[in-house]
């Protein structure tokens, strides 16, 4: 048995790991049955015991079969984007090709080579955490299989040399010259070159140059929370289920209940569109920016600046789980915050868009609550926003053609709002709230239109194709009437500010996921949504939500399944990708650095502080009070203990094989039963007579005698015993256990003098 | 001992591909890219330390071969042993490096070779692995330099250990198996017969009676019969007595002196010789007679006759060491008389019949063909060819 016996199977896996890679990051999985069902069945075609291999002119015809697929499949959509998708595709297709090949160690490099090209290629589609752990796996395997490889390639390159030697009699075959246990050791090899390129690797991550603030724009294309809307990508958007939080929503009386509609909980609002930058900005300057800091008990709620805040109110309690963010996300209207950390919230009375701006991202385990009232009085609002809100003004809204749609769709559905106000002469207010009103009703208009059947919601914006001089929103209202909620948000948005009226695009989450088991909202990265609050008085707000309520149903009922009860587990694991090594960028590393220095500076002092920050983590987290240090301190130091212990074991288990040239066939059983040798030796030291280790013990026991008579007496039923468990095959009971070790011990204190 | 470190295709194409993925990785904000450069990074610093510290102080011991023989394998042995304490030894390549001087004697000039190859050797342990060699020509073949060579763990970055260590070795001419009738004939009476020989003791039949010598067993004493001076005798039987024959080659005249038609390669053919006269060596001696050598013209001592595979080697060994490049010289050499030995004479060329008495066989080159037994094998031979040689000397031999 070589490391050579399981070549091919490793190679066959290799090709596996790539098309798998592959078919997860592009999401084709029918590539990856078909692929994989044929990389299978070659380890029986070509690699098992009949040994058919596919004629060259057959791989020939196949290979530029799949080679045309691929011309085609980029002349069809000749998007330079997915040119790298159709290479991989077309490398994983080549890899299987080849395994049914006949093929040598050199075909086998191809083979390795298409598999890393296919691997290389998926992972500018993809950085969700299933992928990269797949990209991980392969190429740690890659590691063993280059080496197999290698030894391969040795093996041939010997055969062709001999094959090539013209002789009179035939030429001896070359017999693979071999050492003990090859396997071991080259196991051995793999796992300690793994760990040195894995550690290499992390370290060349770490000092990579980077872009500072690029972990946004790492995670690519993916369902998520952004604090912005961005219409510039036309790629495929990749869902994601991660759980980002939950939501507790709290009748006045504190009693978790599931709200009659999906909760809208509002992240970021954006008022201003950039027809240049072609995104949903925020107003700048704002003059009117207060804070509030949390006290750290989550029961004591700050005002957010009303004057007072009534009893009926409901509770909106959000315990983070994976969202590395500031934002907080909270329903209409919040007026006070309460946090299980003492922070320094920012809220802007405006548009009551809360924001951590000082002490920074919210943690995985932070809770904070808010209360809320859901419809707020406009004094209420009044009160928190004071001089904020200015005053009524029609929004400026530049995107030719948009005004023309927006008229257009009134003229068909409702012509008489297109006729201008006339005032009913009773009074100033009077005018305004059929201003208001008139507001509403175009907005529910437009609203009913872009949930028609013209419209459609897809994540797939790939063939919403960009154009110079074309303004996106134009484009989705007139020509492709197709995108996700972020498009019907802005069209709806646009469509009104074009018709003077004033509205605000709102990006956050809709919790629809009611998990009635733990009384809570689940929110997942999925749940990111996008909707339009449109302004239907001086004091007051009106959720629109253009997308179709359909998707929001989707959502809701696709969501649950067993695996769901499972995927805490998968969404810890792939928080921690996404906030440690997907969205790794210029500013971490600065943070790192300057927390290394600071390291150095301190001279390991900061280690002391982490520990006791995560000390104090684990205890918050258990809930075990001030005590709790006590027990975490007892649980570090047996687990100290422990650790000692179990190495020592191993040590002396070690120690024992070596003094009794023991092989791996004899079982630990017997090696514990001779462990007594071990403390004889020891003792013999301490009485001044080392064994040689050349000597046989019975053999020593003379010198012994010679020099210390009183230790040979008593060490030599011992040595006899220790012969017959050795070599005699004795198994020792544990009456004859205890009294080998009494005898152990009085031969030890015999030997060290004190016992005559 | 030279260490030396290579950069191979393979390593020219890897380092292409790591830049190509650091690229993307700087132009993409995709950290994945950016691990899986390090990594790449990281397997070519691997491949440098692996390789190096696994041949770092290896030792590597040439086993003596012996002998080799022309278009035959020759397996030359090494004992390997890996320095390194940690690292084992895996996909070690070991081959001959040539001298690099202008020496004939160097074995790039004889022989094709398959290097030996060491799949895997733990530290500190010693493994043997095998090289291949097919001598092409005779003569004394000389190693001079070991160079063992590796690339794993990922063909990167390749190592090289040369030391150098010198052996010589024979090779043996190139032989053919002799039809048997023609070894009867050469021998003028068949094989077989017997002699009286000095031996005594119970084996063999009985000759006849000496005095008793001290050594002599005192089951061989016979005890009806004593000498006169009352001294006791023993009796003497006769042991079985091999055929005999001489094997002369005719050397004498200087490689080109040779009087063979023009065009004619004159080494080759008294490398023909040479290897004509091994062969009737081995065949005879394989068939139970004694032969000895003489070679005439050349300054070596002749071999007496003897039986068994220990003088074939010697006899082959005589033949191989042949440097026909040396100064040849004149004048016959003693040739036993009739009774004692058959005598066959191999010339060059001509034959010459002032070389051995009057019952002397003297054969040319072209014979071969006529006393192989599978004269379809010498057309394979690269440099003997019956026709041509025939034609080259215009002399179609003489028997006695």
């Amino acid at each position: 048995m070589t490391p050579l016996s399981r070549y091919r199977r490793h190679l066959r896996i290799e090709v596996l790991l790539a098309v798998t890679a592959y078919a997860v990051a592009l999401q084709n999985f029918e590539l990856l049955f078909i692929l994989g069902a044929a990389a299978l069945a070659s380890g029986y075609v070509s690699d098992g015991p009949r040994g058919r291999y596919l004629p060259i002119w057959a791989t020939t015809i196949l290979a530029a079969i799949f080679f045309g697929w691929s011309i085609l499949s980029f002349l069809g959509n000749p998007d330079p984007a997915s040119a790298m998708a159709l290479v991989g595709r077309l490398g994983c297709c080549l890899a299987v090709l080849r395994l049914f090949g006949r093929r040598s160690a050199r075909e086998d490099r191809q083979v390795i080579l298409l598999s890393v090209v296919a691997v290389v290629g998926a992972c500018l589609y993809s950085f969700q955490f299933l992928f990269g752990l797949v990209v991980v796996v392969f190429s740690l395997h890659t590691v063993q299989v280059i080496m197999l490889n290698r030894l391969q390639s040795g093996l041939d390159d010997a055969r062709a040399e001999r094959r090539d030697l013209i002789a009179d009699l035939p030429v001896p075959p070359v017999e693979a010259a071999s050492g003990r246990s090859p396997i071991g050791q080259f196991r051995g090899l793999v796992v300690g070159c793994t760990v040195v390129a894995c550690v290499l690797a992390t370290g060349v991550f770490l000092i990579f140059p980077r872009k500072i603030d690029a972990g946004g724009a790492a995670l690519g294309s993916r369902t998520g929370f952004t604090a912005e809307v961005d219409l510039t990508r036309n790629d495929q958007i990749e869902q994601s289920n991660r759980e980002v939080f939950t939501v507790e929503w709290a009748d006045p009386q504190g009693v978790p209940i599931q709200w009659p509609q999906p909760l809208r909980l509002r992240g970021a609002v954006l008022d201003r569109w950039s027809s240049a930058d072609r995104r949903w900005m925020s107003s700048v300057g704002r003059r009117y920016l207060r804070t509030v800091t949390t006290s750290g008990d989550p029961d004591v709620f700050v005002s957010l600046g009303a004057a007072e805040i009534s009893r009926g109110l409901y509770t909106q309690t959000v315990t983070m789980r994976s969202l590395a963010t500031s934002r907080v996300f909270a329903r209409w209207a919040p007026l006070a915050i309460a946090c299980d950390q003492p922070r320094t919230f920012t809220i802007e009375p405006a548009d009551l868009e809360l924001e951590d701006t000082v002490t920074g991202e919210l943690d995985r385990f932070t809770t904070y609550r808010l209360l809320i009232d859901p419809n707020p009085s406009p004094e209420a609002i009044e009160s928190i926003a004071g001089d904020a809100i200015p005053p009524v003004r029609p929004p400026v809204f530049n995107v030719p053609g948009v005004r023309e749609e927006a008229e257009r769709i009134l003229r068909e559905e409702a012509p008489a709002l297109l006729e201008p106000l006339i005032a009913t002469g009773n009074g100033a207010d009077a005018d305004e709230a059929n201003r208001w009103r008139r507001n509403r009703q175009m907005a529910e208009i437009f609203t009913k239109y872009l949930r028609g059947e013209d419209f459609r919601y897809t994540l797939d914006l790939r063939r919403f194709v960009q154009r110079r001089g074309v303004d996106p929103i134009l484009a989705f209202l007139t020509e492709y009437r197709f995108g996700h909620c972020e498009y019907f948000a802005s069209g709806l948005a646009g469509l009104c500010q074009s018709m003077g009226i004033e509205c605000r695009v709102i990006t956050g989450f809709v919790a629809v996921e009611y998990d009635d088991a733990i009384g809570r909202y689940i929110v997942r990265e999925s749940n990111a949504h996008a909707w339009v609050e449109v302004r239907t008085g001086r004091w007051s707000w009106r959720e629109f939500d253009p997308t179709s309520s359909e998707v929001l149903d989707e959502l809701q009922a696709g969501r649950r399944s067993w695996a769901d009860d499972w995927r805490w587990l998968y969404d810890r694991a792939d928080f921690l990708w996404t906030s440690r090594f997907v969205t790794f960028d210029g500013t971490t590393q600065a943070t790192l650095a300057d927390r290394f220095g600071e390291f150095v500076g301190s001279g390991g002092w900061g280690i002391l502080e982490d520990a006791k920050a995560i000390s104090r983590k684990v205890n918050r987290y258990f809930q075990l009070g001030p005590a709790g240090y006590i027990w975490l301190g007892t649980v570090a130091l047996a687990m100290g203990l422990a650790v000692i212990a179990i190495v020592a074991q191993l040590r002396r288990r070690r120690r024992i094989r070596q003094v009794l040239h023991a092989g791996k066939d004899l079982p630990n059983g017997r090696i514990r039963e001779a462990a007594f040798y071990l403390d004889v030796l020891d003792a013999f030291a301490a009485a001044g007579c080392a064994k040689p280790e050349s000597t046989p013990p019975m053999k020593h026991l003379d010198a012994v005698l010679r020099v210390r008579p009183d230790v040979a007496e008593a060490a030599r039923p011992l040595v006899e015993i220790f012969y017959e468990v050795r070599f005699g095959s004795r198994r020792l009971d544990a009456s004859a256990r205890r009294s080998v070790s009494d005898s152990v011990a009085q031969l030890r204190t015999m030997a060290k003098g004190g016992l005559q | 001992m030279r260490y030396r470190y290579h950069l191979n295709l393979a390593g020219f194409l890897y380092l292409a591909v790591t830049l190509l993925v650091g690229f993307a990785a700087t132009i993409r904000p995709n950290n994945l890219l950016v691990w899986i450069f390090g990594l790449l990074l990281g397997l070519i610093v691997l491949s440098g330390i692996i390789s190096g510290g696994a041949l770092f102080r290896i030792s590597m011991r040439r086993l003596d071969p012996m002998n080799g023989r022309v278009d035959r394998p020759m397996i030359v042995r090494y004992a390997i042993q890996g320095g390194s304490r940690f690292i084992p030894l895996f996909d070690v390549r070991i081959r001959e490096i040539p001298s690099g001087q202008d020496d004939s004697s160097d074995w790039t000039t004889f022989a094709a070779s398959a290097s030996a190859w060491v799949m895997h050797a733990g530290p500190g342990e010693t493994v043997h692995a095998e090289a291949v060699f097919v001598p092409r020509r005779r003569g004394r073949m000389k190693f001079n330099r070991l160079e063992a060579r590796s690339s794993f763990p990922f063909g990167l970055i390749g190592k090289s250990v040369t030391i150098g260590t010198e052996l010589e070795t024979l090779v043996f001419p190139r032989t053919c198996r002799i039809r048997e009738r023609a070894i009867e004939s050469l021998l003028g009476g068949g094989i077989g017969g017997g002699r009286s020989g000095p031996g005594t003791g119970s084996i063999g039949e009985y000759a006849g009676l000496r005095e008793y010598r001290p050594g002599d067993s005192v089951r061989s004493v016979a005890w009806k019969r004593v000498r006169p001076d009352r001294s006791p005798v023993v009796i003497q039987r006769a042991m079985p007595s091999p055929p005999r024959l001489i094997l002369v080659v005719d050397l004498r005249r200087p490689t080109a002196q040779l009087r063979l038609l023009a065009g004619a390669d004159h080494r080759e053919r008294e490398e023909e010789a040479i290897s004509f006269a091994a062969s009737i060596a081995e065949t005879s001696i394989n068939l139970g007679v004694e032969v000895g050598l003489r070679l005439a013209g050349i300054a070596m001592p002749d071999l007496p006759m003897r039986g068994g595979r220990r003088h074939l080697g010697r006899l082959q060994a005589q033949l191989a060491a042949v440097d026909l490049d040396a100064e040849r010289l004149e004048g016959n050499i003693a040739i036993p008389p009739p009774n004692v030995a058959s005598v066959v004479v191999i010339h060059v060329d001509r034959v010459d019949p002032t070389l051995g008495h009057h019952g002397a066989w003297h054969l040319l080159p072209a014979n071969l063909a006529e006393f192989a037994q599978h004269p379809a094998e010498l057309r394979a031979w690269t440099t003997v060819s019956p026709e041509a040689s025939r034609h080259d000397s215009g002399d179609a031999g003489a028997a006695a």
